[in-house]
């Protein structure tokens, strides 16, 4: 398979120079490279720009309500245990809206990786603060700047129990697609930042004076829960994998003797049929 | 009166979206606290105050919550200590809203909040209907919804009359996109006259005080639930004459009057009629005056602007003089018809002579609504008078089923 086979006829409606383009370069890369095809994965989006990504991407996805996917997806690994399952969305869509969904399941250690479109804004909605808009920030809604701090992705995914955390930058696509590739190997709750300026509504500089900000974190793959703590707040805009452990994941505890549902081919005739009857 | 006639108040035409006119009623009604949640099509109600606020100054705090439940929250918040609050939202926000909607609407919290109509999903839908609207007349929120513009701006000012006056909080519903993202010249009374209009140091007995601390939401019992119930209904159910008051009122200050609950159009000699809310109605009375041109039938228009308190003695006595009602509602309620049609038929079923009433339902989605559509409705409410055409239970306008097979053979 190529790239082309994961991708619908539907061509991606971001702005043009949207670093989401990038983001989902790596997310194809990735599927690519681990074979991921209808049988083995299940895409779950959010809502927002990024939420878009499940009409892009041609294999089992859904679309959920704003701030919701994470529990969806937590549905979809227990039915299934053996289903790859990744969420993709927006830094309003998980920690806004779904801020305590993000707590509660990443303390589960429940094997899912979850990919956030970092844009620093509410890009769906055209350009209001966003819980990981800078202070200070000129938004549609903070006129005179964001008077409040903003949300540390990185140390919050730490602190509420995720076991692998890392972050990239979008224009770096290569790094991208080698941390999500280990993000989705890894068992247990993973998490990966990407640093994805919006373009059109992030207005305090542009990406390329933002990515001389990003610089490579030194001390990677720590194990040790402060330390990797105190690297987040520290080396804001780093990238790499700021910790990883491996612990039980939550589904080794309960599905021990769980007979996964069968997971039946996609079949265009089938989802047909099914829509005739309940429409 | 028209805009242009209001000559007193011309040097205050702006042209605006109705969007904008809300934003720039709550300024002029000096709200104190907002809760700002964006979603389409009313995030720029929020945009405009955050705009208003910080380039003007003006004394309001708007806060950027992370849900629409925390914005109806810390609306909340302000109105049990007595600022006047708002809060706005649409759609899947509001339903994310609904438990702090509903616990508002218990505690008797006079806040105002906009709807800016839109469906809900699944499947993602962003076109305009008025479902969204409607909820909240079951959670104990007086529910208003005006035709243009000019009447969004002023049904937020006469809405915080209302919310002040009788302790319910009070939604006003505007069509999603069509009105919400239109311009259209809106002319903006002097301040005083607001400001005499909906006073801010009424006592408020209810708001909490330190120096005479009580405390509001505690638990009780089955003894006392149903009383509270029972006098919110009775408080809404008594409104109905409030209504038409506040629109006297604001009328003889502004010259604008809405008819209070109900709109009446070419009613006077009308054998059939059409029941409809909001920016439609401009369809509706244009299908009026032309099906009396084309076919010389006196048709006339109901348009609802009052659906909590639900106008039951006003649609009684226009029920006297018509033959057939039609009622038209952009929502449904699965199974059985319209919601305004099941509660026009509720309200009417005790009259000794009542008029027929036709529930159809149409627009879902934004799909779009003509005037030939109306003209048709009254076309076929004359039959039924006439005995040529049965009554149904429902009538669906503009259903094309037949787009579903399109769209499967597509796929
Ligand atoms: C309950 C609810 N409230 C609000 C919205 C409107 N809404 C859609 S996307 C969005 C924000 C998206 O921001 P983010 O998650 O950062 O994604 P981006 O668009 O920036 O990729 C909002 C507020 C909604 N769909 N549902
Ligand atoms: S609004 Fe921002 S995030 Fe959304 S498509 Fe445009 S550039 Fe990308």
């Amino acid at each position: 398979m190529s790239i082309k086979g994961l991708q619908t006829e539907i061509k991606p409606q971001w702005c043009p120079g949207c670093t989401y383009f990038a983001d989902l370069q790596a997310i194809y890369k990735t599927f690519l490279d681990l074979g991921f095809d209808e049988t083995n994965l299940v895409l779950v989006g959010g809502i927002g720009c990024t939420g878009r990504i499940t009409s892009y991407v041609d294999l089992y996805t859904i679309h959920t309500l704003h701030g919701r996917p994470l529990p969806v997806a937590l549905g979809f690994k227990l039915a299934n245990p053996k289903m790859n399952v990744v969420v993709v969305s927006g830094d309003g869509d998980l920690l806004s809206i779904g801020g305590t969904n993000f707590i509660h399941t990443a303390r589960k250690n429940i094997d899912l990786t979850v990919i956030m479109f970092d844009n620093f804004v509410y890009g769906l909605t055209k350009g209001q603060v966003s819980p990981t808009s800078p202070h200070n920030l000129v938004t549609s809604t903070t006129p005179y700047g964001n008077l409040d701090e903003p949300v540390n992705p990185i140390s919050l995914a730490l602190i509420s129990g995720a076991t692998f955390v890392a972050q990239t930058f979008a224009l770096d696509i290569n790094h991208t697609f080698q941390v999500i590739k280990e993000a989705i190997n890894h068992k247990g709750f993973s998490f990966v930042n990407i640093l994805s300026p919006c373009i059109t509504y992030y207005r305090s500089e542009d990406v390329k004076t933002f990515r001389n900000k990003i610089k490579q974190l030194n001390e990677q793959y720590l194990t040790d829960l402060a330390k990797a703590v105190y690297n987040s707040t520290s080396y804001e805009y780093y990238v790499g994998v700021f910790y990883k452990v491996e612990k039980p994941s939550f589904e080794s505890y309960l599905l021990k003797d769980i007979v996964p549902l069968k997971s039946e081919l996609y079949q265009k005739e089938k989802i047909k049929k099914l829509l005739k009857n309940y429409s | 009166m028209s805009i242009i006639e209001d000559k007193k108040s011309l040097s205050n035409v702006k042209v605006v979206t109705a969007n904008e006119a809300v934003a720039l009623a709550v300024k002029c009604a000096k709200v104190d606290v907002g809760g700002a949640y964006p979603i389409s099509p009313q995030t720029s109600i929020m945009e405009y105050l955050t705009k208003y606020i910080e380039t003007e100054n003006i004394p309001m705090e708007i806060v950027r919550v992370e849900s629409e439940h925390s914005a109806m929250a810390v609306a909340m918040g302000a109105a049990a200590v007595g600022a006047r609050a708002f809060t706005a939202t649409a759609s899947q926000g509001l339903l994310y809203m609904a438990e702090m909607v509903y616990w508002v609407g218990s505690s008797r919290l006079p806040v105002v909040m906009a709807i800016t109509s839109r469906a809900m999903g699944a499947p993602w839908i962003l076109g305009n209907e008025h479902t969204d609207v409607l909820l909240p007349r079951e959670w104990g929120w007086m529910v208003l919804f005006p035709e243009d513009n000019q009447e969004v701006f002023d049904t937020i000012i006469q809405a915080y009359k209302l919310a002040d006056t009788t302790l319910v909080p009070v939604v006003v519903g505007l069509d999603g996109f069509i009105l919400s993202h239109t311009t259209m010249p809106i002319s903006i009374p002097d301040q005083s006259i607001i400001d005499n209009f909906i006073p801010k140091n009424t006592p408020k007995p209810y708001a909490l005080n330190t120096e005479d601390p009580f405390t509001h939401g505690n638990a009780v019992h089955s003894n006392l639930y149903l009383e509270f119930r029972h006098n919110i209904f009775k408080t809404i159910e008594d409104s109905e004459d409030l209504v038409d008051e506040i629109d006297k009122e604001w009328s003889k200050l502004t010259g604008r009057s809405y008819g209070g609950v109900i709109e009446e159009f070419l009613l006077d000699d009308a054998e059939v009629a059409v029941l409809v809310m909001g920016a439609s109605s401009g369809d509706a009375k244009e299908a009026a005056k032309k099906v009396r041109e084309k076919y010389g039938i006196k048709a006339g228009v109901i348009r609802l602007r009052s659906i909590r308190p639900f106008p039951v003695k006003r649609l009684s006595k226009i029920a006297q003089k018509v033959k057939a009602i039609g009622v038209f509602d952009r929502n449904m309620s699965p199974g059985l018809g319209g919601m305004i049609a099941t509660e026009v038929k509720f309200a009417l079923y005790d009259l000794k002579n009542r008029p027929i009433v036709q529930s159809y339902i149409g627009g879902l989605g934004g799909k779009d609504v003509k005037i030939a559509d109306f003209e048709n409705i009254l076309v076929e409410l004359k039959e039924m008078v006439d005995g040529k055409r049965e009554v149904e239970k429902v009538k669906w306008v503009g259903l094309d089923l037949a787009a579903i097979e399109k769209f499967l053979e597509e796929v």
